[in-house]
């Protein structure tokens, strides 16, 4: 017989359950999460996984909790994670192989990879119909700051195309960073290297033809890398695999999401940016492979960029690192 | 040491010999002392890295300076000898400063000339004289393009300090000598070129002093922003490679330009203060 | 009262006309004279007196040229003084030698100014300098030289431009008092020799009294002429005791007592 207490405490023993029961996106929640100090070496669109594992929420779903500093500059990312200021940085191998060779006992072993190549395209001033690499003998290039992998990379592409950089072309690396566009606009130099959206937005606006891509003609050789010191690895390896999964997770969204939804979640992070600009960005680095589609990190790539180093007189050919002690593969290798 | 002659000490009493005596003795610890803090310095530096109780990542070694000094002097397509970015550095510091102290003096004779123009700029040169200069390093950098914005930085960061140093100078003639000058008929200009700048070539000295030691920051930091010749441009560019020995070479380069800048101004200072 | 020369017909050397000077500041104008009036013939040593801050210093720089009359007039030779001229010498109170020139250098910045010729101008500053006792001295900084020294080679600066009149502003303050009777025994003597016009600022009574043949009394701020005295010395050839004489002569006190008088009654002014 339904009695009408009976129907009253069965009513409110649902209403409690229902607000007592967590809701399933905070299940994770229940244990406190963990608070990961992250450190991108500059903001740009190249890290477009990353930001998109922050928008939504995959680190959330991880239990970490992390928040997001840019560094300006490689040395002070990992001056950074030397100076426990930042545990989990975004940096490019380089600094990591730089660590490996020093006195320092405090290494930074990569864990993670993000992007494959480097993103940088070759802008010409003026239109080809189809443009050869020898076009660019006795002119003027628009590089970017001695010792910076943009700088080596866009060397290196040179040397591959038979072109001494050097001898036949002639390199203005001393254009401070914020100023090269402004520079370029000005009218100095016959072509630039651009990273996206600023080379989108000058082929949009008319200020130049993206003719090349850098990291296309040099090949695979992972640009930019997480890292940490091996002391943190080793206390929070959890956290590091955690770290690996959610970054898994965004590149095979932003592998396959359209590109109308990728813009849309890339554009808080770029304000000022054209949606035109971000949206070719997203075709040109997709269409590159750019993204890296998973975390691994190839051993041929890692050769190859420090073929870059030493080619570019900067790492010493007889100091170069074993793969396995500048990548630790393990965490990599069992991202789900 | 002692500047008395043979003469004095042979009539010297012993309570002088005593006295003197000690004044050597005085010297010589303050010597020694010094030398020691250098050294317990240097051997901190070298010590403290190698025992990893500092990262030697950010700090290099004393050690290691010779050697990358050494290695530094060749000349490689991608890296000029040390030998031309020191020179670099030098000659960008050394047209700073001597512009300023032309220009500025100049400037601070215009002002004195026209005590009107004084009243009117007088808040502005204050003004641009407190404003830090390096601010400035991105807009010169875009307005007068990569070179010549560390020649602008070397220059724009001590003419104002000299305007008003060298200005402040020619007010602090003694004005009586303006009117013993007056009193014989001097004109305006003769008065500036016969009393107040011979009257301020202490003033000057001082100026060039200040000026020399800012001119050099200027430029560093100007080749910080936008060189690939240069102190200041090692500086940034072994740290980008993580080469802090690199770094610390140049630091140390820098350290004895600016000694032996100082060293050359005294020694100018001495001359022209004997005809005083 | 007003103050004239002993021949009245003759052009003064120096005259002054009802002269005022008023000093304007942002704090207030200042009266320094009001309507002062006397003139000095040529070649008479007249010194004038007063208390502190009466003007004296003012009257030199008004004859100089340095300053104009805010009203009145100021004449040389019959003419308005209208800025600096080169019959007028002006010794100031201290030496003010520039420090950056040798002795003989100092000497001829005057000559230099002007644009005299500058070899005839060395060669009579040489001649001065020597005659002052500091002929082993000529290429000395002036920090080598004595406070009497140094003011001798000011007295060599303010003659090698060979001026017809010498104002000089108190110029033995600063030197101790034997220096200072003994450069009042040469300067005298040598304007004297010289036929120069010369007027003497000072606060020393005996001073004033032994150098010249007339003081004038200036009262106190504003300063105004208040009285002249003649001095004169009886002496066995008629000629005017040096200096240093005088102030043993038996004129001297009762002077002496007339200025001091002259200068208390001024008190309250």
């Amino acid at each position: 017989m339904l009695n009408r207490r009976r129907v009253l405490k069965g009513g409110l023993v649902a209403l409690g359950s229902l607000s007592v029961a967590p809701p399933y996106s905070a299940r994770a929640q229940l244990k406190p999460l963990v608070k990961v100090r992250y450190n991108e070496v500059v903001r740009s669109i190249l890290y477009a996984p990353a930001y998109v594992a922050i928008v939504k929420g995959y680190f959330e779903e991880v239990g970490i909790e992390q928040t997001l500093s840019t560094a300006y500059g490689g040395d002070k990312s990992v001056a950074a994670l030397l100076s426990n200021s930042a545990d989990i940085a975004l940096i490019g191998p380089e600094t990591a192989i730089y660590v490996q060779i020093s006195d320092s006992s405090t290494k930074i072993p990569i864990f993670c990879g993000l992007t494959a190549t480097d993103g940088f395209m070759l802008v010409g001033r003026e239109k080809v119909s189809k443009f050869e690499w020898s076009m660019l003998k006795g002119k003027e290039i628009l590089g970017f700051r001695p010792g910076s992998t943009p700088l080596l990379f866009l060397e290196a592409a040179l040397r591959k195309n038979g072109i001494d950089p050097q001898k036949d072309v002639k390199l203005s690396n001393n254009v401070a960073v914020p100023a090269r566009l402004g520079s370029w606009l000005a009218g100095q130099n016959q072509y630039a290297i651009f990273i996206e959206p600023d080379a989108s937005q000058l082929e949009l606006d008319g200020k130049g033809q993206i003719v090349a891509s850098i990291g296309e003609t040099v090949g695979f050789a992972d640009y930019t890398t997480f890292m940490a010191t091996d002391k943190y690895i080793r206390e929070n390896p959890q956290v590091i695999q955690n770290w690996t999964n959610a970054i898994y997770k965004a590149q095979k969204w932003t592998q396959s999401a359209p590109t109308a939804d990728v813009v849309k979640t890339l554009a808080p992070f770029f304000p000022g940016v054209s949606a035109e600009a971000l949206i070719a960005a997203t075709n040109r680095y997709r269409k590159l492979k750019i993204w890296k589609s998973s975390p691994a990190i190839d051993a041929k790539a890692i050769e190859k960029f420090q073929d870059i180093l030493v080619e570019g007189k900067v790492l010493d050919p007889a100091k170069r690192v074993k793969y396995q002690d500048l990548v630790l593969t393990q965490f990599a290798n069992a991202a789900k | 040491m002692s500047k008395a002659n043979s003469a004095t000490l042979a009539s010297a009493s012993p309570q002088y010999r005593n006295w003197l005596q000690r004044n050597r003795r005085d010297q010589i610890f303050v010597r020694v002392t010094q030398l020691a803090v250098l050294l317990v310095l240097l051997i901190l530096w070298e010590v403290l890295p190698k025992a990893q109780i500092i990262n030697p990542l950010f700090t290099s070694y004393p050690s290691m300076l010779w050697p990358t000094f050494l290695e530094l002097l060749t000349a490689t397509p991608q890296q000029a000898s040390i030998l031309s970015h020191t020179l670099s550095t030098v000659v960008a510091t050394v047209i700073g400063f001597a512009a300023a102290m032309v220009l500025g003096t100049t400037i601070a004779a215009t002002l004195w000339w026209w005590n009107s123009l004084y009243k009117v700029l007088d808040p502005y040169l204050v003004v641009a004289n407190a404003m830090p200069k390096t601010a400035f390093v991105p807009i010169f950098y875009i307005w007068l393009g990569a070179t010549l914005s560390i020649y602008g930085m070397s220059l724009a960061i001590s003419l104002f300090v000299t305007i008003l140093m060298i200005y402040s100078g020619f007010q602090s003639i003694d004005p009586n000598k303006i009117k013993l000058a007056q009193s014989f008929g001097a004109s305006k200009g003769q008065i500036l070129r016969k009393v107040v700048l011979p009257g301020s070539v202490p003033t000057l000295i001082a100026t060039l002093k200040v000026n020399a030691g800012l001119s050099l920051v200027g430029v560093v930091v100007g080749e910080f922003q936008s060189a690939n010749l240069g102190l200041g441009y090692l500086i940034q560019y072994g740290s980008q490679i993580f080469k802090m020995n690199i770094v610390m070479t140049a630091v140390t380069i820098l350290a004895i330009v600016s000694s032996v800048m100082y060293l050359a101004i005294s020694w100018l200072e001495a001359v022209v203060m004997r005809r005083r | 009262m007003h103050a004239s020369s002993t021949d009245g017909t003759a052009t003064p050397k120096v005259e002054l006309r009802n002269v005022n000077l008023r000093y304007f500041s942002l704090e207030g104008e200042t009266e320094a004279l009001r309507d002062t009036s006397f003139s000095i013939a040529p070649g008479e040593f007249v010194a004038i007196i007063g208390q502190s801050g009466c003007g004296k210093s003012t009257l030199l720089s008004l004859i100089s040229g340095i300053l104009k009359p805010t009203d009145g007039a100021v004449l040389v030779d019959g003419k308005l003084v209208n800025g600096p001229s080169r019959k007028v010498g002006y010794m100031l109170q201290q030496d003010y030698l520039f420090e950056w020139r040798t002795i003989l250098e100092n000497a001829v910045l005057g000559a230099e100014i002007q644009g005299a010729n500058m070899t005839t101008a060395r060669e009579h500053a040489k001649q001065l300098l020597t005659k002052y006792g500091l002929g082993q001295f000529l290429h000395h900084l002036p920090r080598q030289l004595s406070g009497g020294m140094r003011q001798r080679v000011a007295l060599a600066r303010t003659l090698c431009t060979e001026p017809e009149i010498v104002l000089l502003d108190e110029p033995f303050a600063a030197l101790d008092s034997q220096t200072r009777i003994a450069l009042a025994d040469e300067v005298t003597e040598i304007l004297r020799r010289e036929g120069k016009t010369a007027i003497l600022v000072t606060h020393d009574i005996g001073e004033a009294i032994s150098m010249s043949e007339r003081v004038i009394v200036l009262s106190r701020r504003p300063g105004r002429v208040k009285s002249e005295h003649s001095i004169r010395f009886a002496t066995s050839d008629g000629l005017r005791p040096n200096p240093f004489s005088a102030r043993s002569a038996p004129e001297f006190n009762g002077y002496f007592n007339a200025l001091w008088k002259e200068l208390e009654v001024h008190v309250e002014g």
